[in-house]
């Protein structure tokens, strides 16, 4: 009879024998596999996790550099200086962003100007309900922002554009309105905006050829919440009344307002966001050799707390895979040999007889090595499918976490609470949107599969053959002497 | 012309006290001997070293004159001799087929059911056969490999008279009709008295 017959023989008649060896084998197989899926999937959620959290630098202008100060005025009386160096523009925001790593940018300037329609008549505005105070009844706050995805009052859902679009980075001559305001001047989308600068607004004379400049409505807002509004509250203070147009439009025509006076306007800050947090170190020793920012002007200020607050975390999780990973298999190694060991032993009975009949004990061995692999192999096979879906779970379970967590980390920084707000003392740090993870890669890889395999089917051969030759050393004689 | 022969063979466990001295023997094809002697004389000793499952410390086996240390004693097993046990010694997952598949040179089948087993008890799990069935099993294994000789160690040992004398009456055909050299081992004397030729082994020393 040949040794594979025996092999199968075996196999399915000591099927209890089997079943218990092949549940090991894919109990470990499943886990190690699970684990390494594991291992590789919490790399890639902490990936993602990281850059749920994200990470921010700002940069600005060193406006206190004594450096960089003139004399504004002078007299014995005292003195006033202003800030003569470098300003943040539309060329700085290129060349930061050409460095690798940085994702996102968000430049914005507050400004004051007047409204006016396309055919040249003011614009109404909204009044605050406690009777208008103001001397500027056409004067309106500017938020020029370069997208205002990232502009707190539509990132926190106090302001939704529920008509037209919000502007994006790359817009330009865009405006968005409220509807109240749009209403109250019978504009609509696709309508003509001019913001004017003159004395009246800003105090100094403008060229009345720099003095105005015309967008398009691109986009009407509804508010949501609610905001805080008294008796002294001023007109232009009123989100009815804020404009919020693009900021590469804006700050050339705010350059030509004060160009006669030799004052530079540029963005106060720029916030960038980085795709990986853990990389900002490199990332800004990277953009701090770009030689065409000048950076005796500027500096940067790095605002990286979510990602340090999360990355102990996130080490002592791969820490403990890799123990977990290490004692499956340990266990499982050991409960492989005390089997395979108990096994043999079992079978020293049947050894005697096939040596009495002549079979050789290399061919006794192979007979036992089969065996062993062929569950091995069956494991294998079962444990790629159960690997599989525990990995899936794994994954969801994951994939949640890293949800929730990147939610809690958003609600810290969500201003609005539901309480009633003040558009004068708003906070307007720019929110870069987290990417939202639909889908985890928890997956086995035909390397990572092969590799176990290989290394399962090893640690089974050796305890098979290990355990198979010790009881052959011993003679048929004995052996049957002791059965008889 | 003796089919299997001892010279001189001596045996000891650890260089101590010989168990085996001296035995010279020939035994023939065609006959079947007895080897009588009271319990731990030495009877399944010389068996073993007849059939190969172990060495003498001195003197040789001869197996058609040539000693079976040349070919190895697997080889010995597995084409000159057969073994039937008092215990049957079956392989316990296998049929009764399987178990004499195991060794066979010949269609399994029609040895079994020429030694009195039917096909449906041929095809049965060996442990759900009774003793005399499992013994006519152990020999069928035995004829089935076509082995020149065959070594049986107190063959009735576990079995009732009837049965005995039945086991007895196919071992004694084997020898006769199908010109087997069957050596026995038995303690019983009413056993012995069955077989062409009966050695007496008396204080490790072979004597008719």
């Amino acid at each position: 009879m040949h040794v594979l017959k025996r092999t199968l023989l075996y196999v399915s008649r000591k099927w209890h024998q089997s079943l218990i060896l092949f549940l090991v084998l894919l109990v470990v197989s499943t886990s190690v596999l699970t684990g390494f899926a594991i291992l590789h999937a919490s790399h890639t959620a902490a990936a993602n996790l990281r850059r749920q959290l994200g990470g921010t630098f700002r940069l600005e202008t060193d406006t206190d550099n004594p450096a960089h100060r003139k004399n504004l005025v002078s007299t014995d009386q005292y003195s006033a200086t202003y800030y003569a160096g470098d300003v943040l523009d539309n060329d700085d925001i290129d060349e930061v962003m050409k460095t690798s790593g940085i994702s996102e940018y968000s430049a914005s300037i507050e400004a004051v100007a007047n409204l006016k329609s396309g055919d040249g008549a003011y614009y109404d505005l909204v009044e605050n309900g406690h009777g208008s105070h103001t001397s500027f009844p056409h004067m309106a706050a500017i938020g020029a922002w370069s997208s205002l995805e990232q502009c707190p009052y539509f990132a926190n859902h106090l302001l939704e554009v529920t008509q037209g679009e919000l502007i994006t980075d790359d817009g330009t001559g865009q405006a968005v309105v409220s509807r109240e305001l749009a209403m109250l001047n019978r504009v609509e989308i696709g309508d003509k905006l001019t913001l004017e600068i003159n004395r009246e607004v800003v105090g100094f004379e403008v060229p009345a050829k720099r003095q105005q400049c015309t967008f398009e409505i691109v986009g009407i807002f509804d508010i949501r919440g609610e905001q805080q509004i008294n008796q002294y509250t001023l007109s232009r203070q009123l989100l009815q009344n804020r404009v919020f147009v693009d900021a590469r439009t804006m700050l050339p025509f705010l350059r030509g307002c004060t160009e006669e006076l030799g004052m530079p306007v540029g963005y106060d800050e720029i916030t960038f966001s980085v795709d990986d947090p853990a990389e900002m170190d490199s990332i800004l020793q990277s953009l701090q050799e770009n030689e065409a920012i000048n950076w005796e002007c500027f500096k940067i200020t790095v605002d990286n707390a979510g990602y340090q607050g999360a990355e102990s975390a996130l080490k002592s999780m791969d820490g403990g895979i890799r123990g977990m990973i290490f004692a499956i298999a340990a266990v499982g190694g050991g409960a492989l040999v005390l089997l395979l060991g108990i096994w043999a032993k079992s079978r020293i009975h049947e050894t005697g007889i096939l040596l009495a009949l002549g079979r050789s004990k290399g061919e006794i061995l192979v007979q036992r090595l089969a065996e062993s692999a062929l569950i091995a192999l069956l494991a294998l096979g079962a444990s790629w499918v159960c690997s599989g879906m525990a990995a899936n779970e794994v994954g969801n379970r994951l994939l949640a976490q890293v949800n929730r967590q990147s939610g809690e980390e958003t609600k810290k920084d969500s201003q609005y609470s539901g309480m009633p707000f003040s558009a004068a003392d708003f906070d307007l740090t720019p929110v870069f949107s987290a990417p939202k993870v639909e889908e985890l890669d928890v997956e086995l890889s035909g390397d990572m599969f092969a590799s176990v395999c290989a290394a399962e089917l090893l640690i089974v051969l050796l305890c098979a053959g290990t355990a198979g030759i010790s009881v052959m050393k011993t003679k048929p004689k004995a052996i049957l002497t002791e059965y008889e | 012309m003796s089919i299997l022969k001892t010279c001189n063979v001596k045996y000891t466990y650890d260089g101590k006290k010989p168990v085996l001295k001296n035995i010279s023997a020939e035994f023939e094809a065609g006959k079947i001997y007895a080897i009588l002697g009271t319990s731990g004389c030495g009877k399944t000793t010389l068996l073993s070293l007849l059939g190969g499952l172990d060495s003498p410390s001195e003197g040789r086996v001869l197996f058609r004159e040539e000693d079976i240390l040349k070919g190895g004693l697997a080889g010995h097993r597995k084409h000159n001799v057969a073994f039937v046990f008092q215990s049957y010694n079956l392989i316990d997952y296998m049929t009764a087929v399987e178990n004499v598949a195991l060794t066979a040179k010949l269609a399994p089948l029609p040895v079994l059911e020429r030694l009195g087993l039917t096909k449906e008890e041929a095809r049965r799990n060996v442990l759900k056969l009774s003793g005399g069935q499992q013994q006519r099993v152990a020999i069928a294994r035995a004829l089935a490999s076509d082995a020149g000789v065959i070594l049986a160690d107190e063959p009735t040992g576990n079995l009732d008279e009837d049965t005995a004398a039945e086991i007895m009456d196919i071992l004694r055909e084997c020898a006769h009709e199908r010109k087997k050299c069957v050596i026995v081992v038995t303690h019983s004397i009413d056993l012995a008295q069955q077989a062409d030729v009966i050695f007496r082994l008396k204080k490790g020393e072979l004597v008719l």
